[in-house]
């Protein structure tokens, strides 16, 4: 009998739901024996994968022990392996393999896997997925490059286009393919376009700049020079130039210390905030003790509550004791976020502020149970050490 | 009685067109799902943080695990927590007001003392007793407070935690050592985002040895193994599908990393309600919408979350119950995102879909199982209808169960064997005699509670994960 009589006629409504009862079922079975064809497919592609492994690790450890000033049994070895190659599938397997054995070692022994990983038939494949327009492709093309040891200009040029593309993944991996590169000039050219994007997070930029200094080229100077010209381009996004003045900090180029000290003395209130915020950040970083009066002359009045949270953390880790003043009147700020950091930071200039901590008054009660609070872990500590 | 048929007539339409519509709903998300997965796992190589690591710029965590009679699992999902492999992070356990040893387990085995830290109250909770500090391991901080159930908990943490990122987890649960690493791409991709969540997995059946997963299985009983095949659909489908439209209605209590400041400004996690995690959630989209602030919050099926689910019939009813009231709560105080243009694809996507699937859905079903009785009962439809129907709402809800366990198979395939493929296939069909009706019960009990203003969260009792405690 059919439920639906003022919709559809009962002769339909039969065929209709056993129509549907049948598809309901084919496509269960189908689901159900995919997953389970799947499973079996995978099984024997890993089983696949080890076997190749096992085949081509004795041929790479032998390419491994060989000086690569003997060409001809480089060139044989090499021939070896590209021989076992007959699939996409065992290029995966390579390189995987390479990439594994890469993560292990170090030094020569490293080079020779990345000079490997350039062998023919990966290279055209991984080559070829760069002028794609898929973003995996372009992603998994770039991730090649990342590894290999590679100075053709035509790879260059497929690239560097690549960071302009829409996906910020693209971008992240073009850049990083561009930075294996131990021509400084190319890499900092990589990082200025970079830079010109928006809408990169803080730590991605960062981790591009840590992959900009190849720790594998010793190229400090000419990077600084490359950085400053970055750093000094108006044209480029401040909130970058921002994170690139933290980041040579970060990672210690000591060169540009003085550099961003004069920066600081050129600056002005009207000045992006941003910039300022990372200069203070930076002058910590490099504890650049003598920056602290600058700091305080420039910055204490600053309107922005980030720059004179900043100022409070960077104070306390400049350690210079002429500052606690300036932090004893920060400790009555009119934002909660600078008094507590204010009361952190004197607490580390070690004795005189923990003295000052001490004989505080006049703040609010709060403010007065953090630093109790600090100080009675202080001497918790002490008690410690003492014992 | 021609009346009754006539009205049975049009009501048996409306539960098909009903029907119709939500299974035409999950199959569109299962499309996207699954195809917004797989390109997922083809981009997880590129943040491979060799530089960022070493420096001090990346967003530390806080992780906050609150512990309300946990003796069975603390020692060891505490010692899980503390083998993360993350540069630095703090873990912040909030001891509830617990009236077994879960405080005294912790304080003997990880040397605690108790330490004088003021804090500021930015947002308010119940009293803290004490906090402590261990002496074996400095990232280590335990709060004992009084018990104010886990959203109250959850806030003292927050009040604590010194980093950025803050990860609220259950203190019966155990991350996989790389789950901040794969959490924190989210924040990388996107300096919006301000909140992750994570998968959730059945711990049940697996072994756990020193705070870390030994080796994969399926749970032994028939309810934990319905259960592994119900959090596949909720998170490879729902969640994954949600994220792709941008439209994520609510991150698992269980597992989830937000931006501590967002969190803050939003007001932290609301102490009257059973479903903090999903109110949370709709809170810091209200807030992001009406400040007209862009923000994400997303959700990755990559970092897992390993948790123990009830096997009893009794204990697994009142957490769904708890969870019906929770969603209902939710939806009902943020009802003015419903149709709201101001809230885009939430306001005529995601809502409308709670409203009518999730929290009515029990309703719908319940009568409509009457109405086809009643339809049989007085010969308004033959019995070859009636299986015919019933033949029809098992294969769809049978079918979109296997895909997601095809989608386990084409991603991550966390299980290791054929055997368990075969079991999961097996238990997706299985699931729709007894099991979904009974579910739909406990659902349809959880919404009338709420409507009679039952609040409480009901016991979960745990038996531990862990065999090396």
């Amino acid at each position: 009998m059919n439920p639906f009589p003022h919709i559809i006629a009962d002769e339909i409504a039969r065929n209709f739901v056993l129509v549907v009862l049948i598809v309901l079922l084919i496509m269960s079975t189908f689901l159900v024996l995919t997953a389970i064809i799947l499973r079996k497919k995978h099984e024997r592609d890993e089983a696949y994968r080890l076997r190749k492994k096992e085949e081509l690790y004795p041929l790479m450890l032998n390419y491994l022990d060989l000086d690569p000033g003997d060409r001809k049994a480089v060139e044989k070895a090499e021939s070896d392996i590209i021989k076992r190659l007959k699939t996409a599938r065992d290029l995966e397997v390579i390189e995987d393999l390479c990439l594994e054995i890469m993560y292990n070692i170090a030094g020569a022994e490293k080079l020779k896997l990345r000079q490997l990983l350039l062998i023919q038939p990966l290279y055209t494949q991984r080559y070829r997925q760069l002028k794609s327009w898929k973003v995996e492709n372009l992603i998994q093309g770039c991730l090649y490059f990342v590894n290999v040891i590679n100075q053709r200009s035509n790879v260059l040029e497929q690239i560097f286009p690549l960071i302009e593309n829409r996906s910020v993944l693209v971008l992240h991996t073009a850049a990083s393919a561009i930075f294996a590169y131990d021509d400084v000039v190319t890499r900092g050219r990589a990082l200025k376009q970079v830079c010109m994007r928006t809408g990169i997070s803080e730590m991605a930029l960062l981790e591009l700049v840590y992959k900009f200094h190849n720790k594998e080229f010793d190229q400090m100077d000419e990077e600084v020079s490359e950085l400053i010209g970055i750093i000094s381009d108006r044209s480029v996004p401040n909130v970058n130039r921002g994170v690139i003045i933290k980041s040579v900090a970060d990672i210690g180029y000591a060169t540009m210390a003085d550099y961003l000290h004069d920066m600081i003395s050129g600056m002005h209130d009207t000045d992006n905030g941003v910039i300022a915020n990372s200069l203070i950040h930076a002058m910590g970083r490099f504890e650049y003790t003598d920056a602290a009066g600058l700091l305080t002359e420039k910055f204490s009045s600053s309107p922005d509550v980030a720059i004179r949270e900043t100022l409070a953390d960077t104070l306390g880790k400049l350690g210079n004791t002429a500052s606690i003043p300036v932090l004893i009147g920060m400790t009555a700020d009119n934002d909660f976020g600078v008094r507590v950091r204010a009361v952190y930071a004197l607490a580390a200039l070690g004795k005189p502020g923990y003295e000052a901590l001490r004989h505080m008054e006049g703040t609010e009660d709060e403010i007065q149970r953090i630093a109790a609070s600090i100080i009675a872990q202080l001497e918790t500590g002490k008690n410690k050490t003492e014992k | 009685m021609e009346f009754i048929r006539e009205f049975l007539a049009w009501f048996n339409s409306g539960i098909l067109v009903y029907f119709i519509m939500l299974n035409v709903t999950y199959i569109i998300l299962v499309t996207i799902s699954f195809f917004y997965v797989r390109n997922q796992l083809k981009r997880k190589k590129v943040y491979d943080l060799t530089g960022l690591f070493t420096s001090k710029l990346y967003l530390p965590v806080s992780i906050l695990a609150p512990a309300y009679n946990e003796e069975a699992n603390i020692i060891s999902s505490v010692r899980a927590l503390l083998q993360l492999e993350f540069p630095e992070f703090q873990v912040v356990v909030i001891n509830d007001g617990s009236t077994d040893g879960t405080l005294q387990m912790l304080i003997d085995h990880y040397k605690l003392n108790k330490v004088d830290k003021y804090y500021p109250l930015i947002i308010n909770h119940q009293p803290v007793n004490d906090v402590y500090e261990s002496e074996l391991f400095p990232e280590l901080t335990v709060i004992d407070k009084k018990n104010g159930r886990k959203a109250d908990a959850l806030n003292a943490g927050l009040n604590i935690a010194r980093h950025d990122l803050v990860c609220s987890i259950d203190a019966d649960s155990i991350l996989e050592p790389d789950v901040l690493k794969k959490m924190l791409r989210a924040f990388m991709e996107d300096e919006e985002t301000v909140a992750v969540g994570g998968i959730v997995r059945v711990a049940n059946g697996c072994t756990f040895s020193q705070g870390r997963i030994q080796k994969i299985d399926t749970p032994k009983s028939f309810l934990g193994r319905i259960q592994v095949v119900e959090y596949l659909r909720a998170f490879l489908f729902g969640r994954v599908g949600w994220d792709y439209l941008n439209s994520l209605l609510i991150i698992s209590g269980a597992f989830g990393i937000f931006d501590r400041r967002a969190v803050m400004r939003a007001g932290g996690y609301l102490h009257d309600t059973v479903g903090e995690d999903m109110e949370l959630v709709m809170r810091l989209h209200h807030y992001y919408r009406i400040k007209k602030i862009p923000y994400k919050i997303r959700f990755l099926a990559e970092p897992v979350c390993w948790t123990e689910v009830p096997e009893d019939v009794a204990t697994l009813s009142r957490q769904r119950n708890r969870w019906q009231r929770g969603l209902v709560d939710s939806l009902w105080r943020h009802r003015r995102m419903m149709f709201n243009p101001k809230y885009g694809r939430l306001g005529f996507l995601a809502m409308p879909f709670f409203v009518i699937f999730e929290m009515l859905g029990p309703v719908i079903e319940f009568l409509g199982w009457i109405a086809i009785l009643v339809a049989l009962l007085i010969g308004a439809i033959s019995w070859p209808f009636f299986f015919a129907f019933l033949a029809a709402a098992v294969f769809l809800g049978m079918i979109l169960s296997l895909a997601s366990v095809l989608c386990e198979e084409f991603t991550f395939r966390r299980y290791p064997k054929t055997k368990h493929v075969l079991i999961l296939s097996l238990y997706a069909f299985f699931e729709n005699f007894g099991y979904r009706q009974m579910h739909t019960w406990w659902r349809l009990k959880g919404l009338f509670d709420f409507v009679r203003g039952r609040r409480e969260w009901g016991d979960m009792e745990r038996k531990g994960l862990d065999s090396s405690t």
